[in-house]
């Protein structure tokens, strides 16, 4: 068995993913290749340090139709490891792959290193309130989330193998159409460098203002817990931060009037500095923060702003 | 009159799950057992249709020995009738062994118009078991689904894809795994809790479904579980003028170079 | 606890958790600042199938045994006491009386509607002036031909205004004082009933409290609920059997207050530790934990003997007798802990106390409970 491949339907993602591939190749001795639908890509997947690249090319533009030709190709070559990009798509596609090659599939592996002839991972279970490590055995899927791994740099000189594979990947009975972009109403908050978080302790939507009085004043995007966006709808869904919601990874992350739940912590945990500003001196938040005010966030927040505003 | 399988997982609920200060090993003495939060979504969506077409909603189950405690939770949320498997394979079984056994649960019943899971469970969220299962059922599988409508013998599905949505019709049957924002589940009703127990509930052994050693073996093994606790400054201030207390602050956020 | 609730009675518990959570715990303290009655989350309830909860099937009712109707009451009044009581007058006390009293006619006539909640019922029994138990009522039913007419005031009636169905006690012979008294099933619209004022309550704010005034209203022979002269003897039962519902109520508020308390213990740092730490907090906490313990345990005891139909008068008092001293004991230490904090109005143990003590006075047995007790001893 070898070679160790990697998918995703997004070049970039599969460039960040290159990274953690480069370090399976150290460890295993094996080449690493890309398996990409985007033809434009092959040369800078070489320049990055890709020593194969694979196109497949089929006449359904479906991404997740791809299922079985990557999970064709896997079993073919005898592939040992296959990362795939964390997207919703990229999971759709491995767990069809793994389930049609029979083999593991760990999601969201936060790290992938290769051991006892196993790959092993480290993932969040319960909610982000525990860290699971497990051995997969080979040949093994792996999906892992954007932006784990930063972009493999391209270097000039780099050689490689490039072949495109044909396939047919029509689903028969199956349509796709009415692809809309999700129009943001503002920026995406998962690429901001700060972020003022709100949540369950504001009384009501008016409040925000206070909040977004703060964010102006450093410069940050909002975001929000589950229950402000899903519950009671003050902002829209991708602002919330959470398990099944945004993570971001800013520099300074403030939460005003979070609990702090794992379920959100979750989302943070990235972040550089976590502040916190709260009534209640045994709220969770506390507990993950770097720095908090125990108080109440409408007197608080009026002041920081004030106070950084005068910076 | 659609035939609908909706299939949930009985899980540990992690707000009772704590941490050991020592070792960070999780103790789950005192956690109690609930239906996957995203579960309760697909039971909803299952219900939902439905009521609107007539028809039924199938219910299934594979957990440990705990299982039969979710039977009555289960049938109080609309399904007609529950099958499970409580087995001490569970608790090694990975995404793997799950979609087999459901599969092979599931190749026992007359064939379904439509199967319904969470888009991933409460403990483990592995996104995984809903597009195992249709791949080995040899159906097409629809992820991340948070609209859902049926019309004659055609699924169209919505999907939400964190940059874009997109509409999937399918004709004939498919696996469905959807969102929480797909709807809010209802709370069963007083009369639904009594009825529940009218409802049959049938097991099934895992001895009777014609599984292979290899297809009850997980492929990813448990090296460890800890508690994950992030390492943070925890400074707080509490100064009683909360004027001091937010100059500390800045102060410090300088010194960080954030501010 | 280790009290072995069926499968179905902690699901029912679950789901009114869930509810309560849901609808009336955010608008609680909303009910409680401007004494609105709550007739969008009431219709909610019904829909849930809270109000015919332990009623038969076969008129509607869910028929869960009334220890799953105390399981809900308990669930409510964690959230909201004002709540509890609407539930409790119209299911313990007037439902009641006609479940178990009426004609196979009244039944069909009226349990229907109290369990579908398209009908609120209510207690008519109190009355300005007169002593529980004394025979100094004075509401008076005359027979005239078909009719009884009725004529009198009724104060502080739980429900009052906003009922369909009243369970209206009258003197039906003044000259034999409560041996006289007798029950009719009221309809609020019939003519000559009206609501004169409501009253403004120290708590369980929310449940209306009201002053009847019942003029020459003409009330048909076929609506006189059990036998005449059985009024005292079914007034009492009916108070005993809501009594249990009341404790319900009691242990309900008393565990969110002292949930609250604790919260605030550890949180509240004085002399720079948490007073949870302090011995004198830990005592009234652990006295209060104990005596709520104590009272649910007698509370779903008494449940299950109405339940299963065994004689439950003596217990129903001792539950009354009980959850009324350690209630009022326990939130009078709730605020204690709290100091000013749990004294300011905007805070929910303020609420708590004030609901509590309604709580305790509501359905004073026509004979206090000790006397109830004694009685059954001393038989």
């Amino acid at each position: 068995m070898s070679g160790i491949w990697i998918y995703s339907e997004d070049s970039m993602i599969a460039k960040q993913l290159l990274t953690a591939g480069l370090e399976l190749k150290a460890s295993m001795g094996q080449p690493v290749g890309i398996i990409t639908l985007d033809s434009q890509e092959q040369e800078g997947f070489i320049a990055a340090g890709a020593d194969k690249v694979c196109v497949l090319k089929g006449q359904n533009p479906w991404p997740e139709s791809y299922a079985g030709a990557v999970a064709d190709f896997i079993g073919k070559e005898q592939v040992s490891v296959l990362l795939v990009g964390g997207t919703l798509r990229g999971k759709d596609l491995a767990a069809k792959a793994a389930a049609m090659l029979q083999a593991g599939l760990v999601t969201d592996a936060l790290t992938v290193q290769y051991a006892n002839n196993c790959i092993e991972t480290t993932r969040l279970m319960y909610g982000g309130l525990a860290l699971r490590t497990e051995a997969i055995s080979l040949p093994a899927l792996v999906t892992v989330p954007p932006r784990t791994y930063s972009e493999a740099p391209a270097v000039d000189g780099r050689q490689g193998e490039v072949f495109t594979v044909e396939v047919d990947n029509g689903i028969p009975g199956m349509t796709v159409s009415n692809v809309c972009p999700i129009i943001r109403e503002g920026a995406d908050i998962s690429t901001a460098s700060r972020v003022v978080g709100v949540g369950r302790g504001f009384s009501k939507k008016e409040d925000l203002a206070m909040a977004e009085k703060l964010a102006q004043a450093i410069g940050a995007e909002i975001g929000c817990t589950r229950g402000v966006a899903e519950d009671s709808h003050w902002l829209p869904s991708e602002r919330y931060i959470g398990i099944s919601g945004q993570k971001v990874k800013p520099e300074i992350y403030i939460a005003a009037g979070i609990s702090g739940q794992v379920q959100h912590i979750v989302g943070v945990r990235d972040s550089k500095i976590i502040v916190a500003i709260d009534t209640n001196e045994k709220a969770p938040i506390f507990a993950a923060a770097d720095y908090g005010i125990v108080g109440d966030l409408y007197e608080v927040l009026p002041l920081l702003a004030e106070a950084i505003a005068k910076k | 009159m659609p035939k609908i399988l909706v299939c949930y997982k009985w899980v540990l609920d992690e707000q009772d799950i704590k941490i050991n200060p020592g070792d960070l090993s999780l103790d789950t003495s005192r956690a109690k057992y609930k239906i996957s939060d995203y579960d309760k979504n697909a039971i909803e969506a299952a219900t939902q249709l439905v009521e609107a077409h007539e028809g039924s909603v199938d219910a299934l189950t594979f957990g440990n020995d705990k299982v039969k405690q979710s039977l009555k939770d289960v049938l109080s949320r609309g399904p007609g009738k529950v099958q499970w498997i409580g087995d001490p394979a569970f608790e090694q079984a990975d995404a793997f062994v799950t979609a087999n056994v459901l599969a092979a649960a599931i190749r026992n019943n007359e064939s379904y118009d439509l199967i319904i899971c969470g888009e991933g469970s409460a403990d483990s969220y592995s996104q995984q078991v809903a597009p195992r299962l249709a791949t080995i059922l040899g159906i097409p599988a629809v992820t991340f689904v948070q609209e859902l409508s049926i019309d004659g013998s055609r699924i169209i599905a919505t999907r939400k894809l964190g940059d874009c949505t997109e509409v999937v019709e399918v004709q004939g049957s498919a696996v469905i795994s959807v969102l929480p924002e797909i709807n809010k589940p209802r709370i069963p009703s007083l009369k639904q809790v009594m009825a529940a127990s009218k409802k049959p509930s049938q097991e099934l052994k895992i001895a009777d479904l014609q599984l292979s050693t290899e297809d009850l073996q997980a492929k990813t093994v448990n090296l460890s579980v800890k508690g994950y606790v992030m390492n943070r400054k925890n400074i707080l201030f509490k100064e009683t003028n909360q004027a001091d207390n937010v100059a500390k602050l800045v102060a410090s956020l300088a010194q960080e170079g954030v501010c | 606890m280790s009290y072995a609730l069926t499968e179905e009675q902690e699901l029912i518990q679950q789901s009114a958790r869930e509810f309560t959570q849901e609808y009336i715990e955010p608008i609680a303290t909303e009910i409680d600042n401007t004494s609105a009655y709550p007739r969008a989350v009431i219709r909610q309830m019904a829909e849930h199938d809270f109000l015919g909860l332990y009623l038969p099937e076969v008129f509607g009712g869910t028929e869960a045994g009334y220890l799953s109707y105390v399981l809900m009451i308990e669930e409510i009044s964690k959230v909201s006491g004002a709540v509890a009581s609407i539930l409790i007058n119209h299911a313990s006390l007037a439902a009641y009386s006609i479940n178990c009293f009426g004609t196979a006619e009244q039944k069909q006539a009226y349990l229907p509607d109290l369990c579908s909640g398209e009908k609120l019922g209510a207690f008519a029994l109190t009355e300005p002036g007169a002593a529980p138990g004394a025979g100094t009522h004075k509401v008076v039913a005359t027979k005239v031909g078909d009719n009884y007419i009725l004529t009198g005031h009724k104060c502080y009636i739980a429900n009052g205004g906003v009922a369909d169905v009243y369970v209206v006690f009258a003197l039906t012979n003044p000259e034999a004082g409560a041996k006289g008294m007798s029950a009719f099933i009221v309809d609020a619209s019939t003519a000559g009933l009206t609501v004169s004022r409501t009253i403004g309550k120290m708590g369980l704010r929310g449940c209306p409290s009201a002053e009847l005034v019942f003029e020459n209203v003409i009330v048909p022979e076929a609506n006189l609920l059990g036998a005449e002269g059985a009024g005292m003897k079914m007034a009492q039962v009916a108070q005993l059997v809501a009594s249990v519902a009341e404790g319900a109520q009691v242990v309900g508020i008393a565990q969110a207050a002292m949930d609250d308390a604790v919260k605030y213990g550890k949180q509240r740092i004085q002399f720079g530790r948490p007073i949870a730490t302090f011995p004198a907090i830990q005592t009234m906490l652990a006295e209060m934990a104990t005596n709520i313990y104590m009272a649910r345990l007698a509370v779903y005891d008494v449940a299950s003997l109405i339940e299963k139909g065994e004689p439950f008068a003596k217990e129903a008092a001792m539950v009354k007798l009980f959850t009324g001293r350690i209630g009022q004991s326990a939130l009078i230490d709730v605020i204690q802990i709290e100091g000013g904090y749990g004294y300011s109005q905007e805070m929910v143990a303020s609420r708590y106390y004030r609901d509590i003590k309604g709580a305790v006075i509501s359905s004073s047995s026509a004979e206090f409970p000790e006397k109830v007790i004694a009685s059954d001893l001393l038989a």
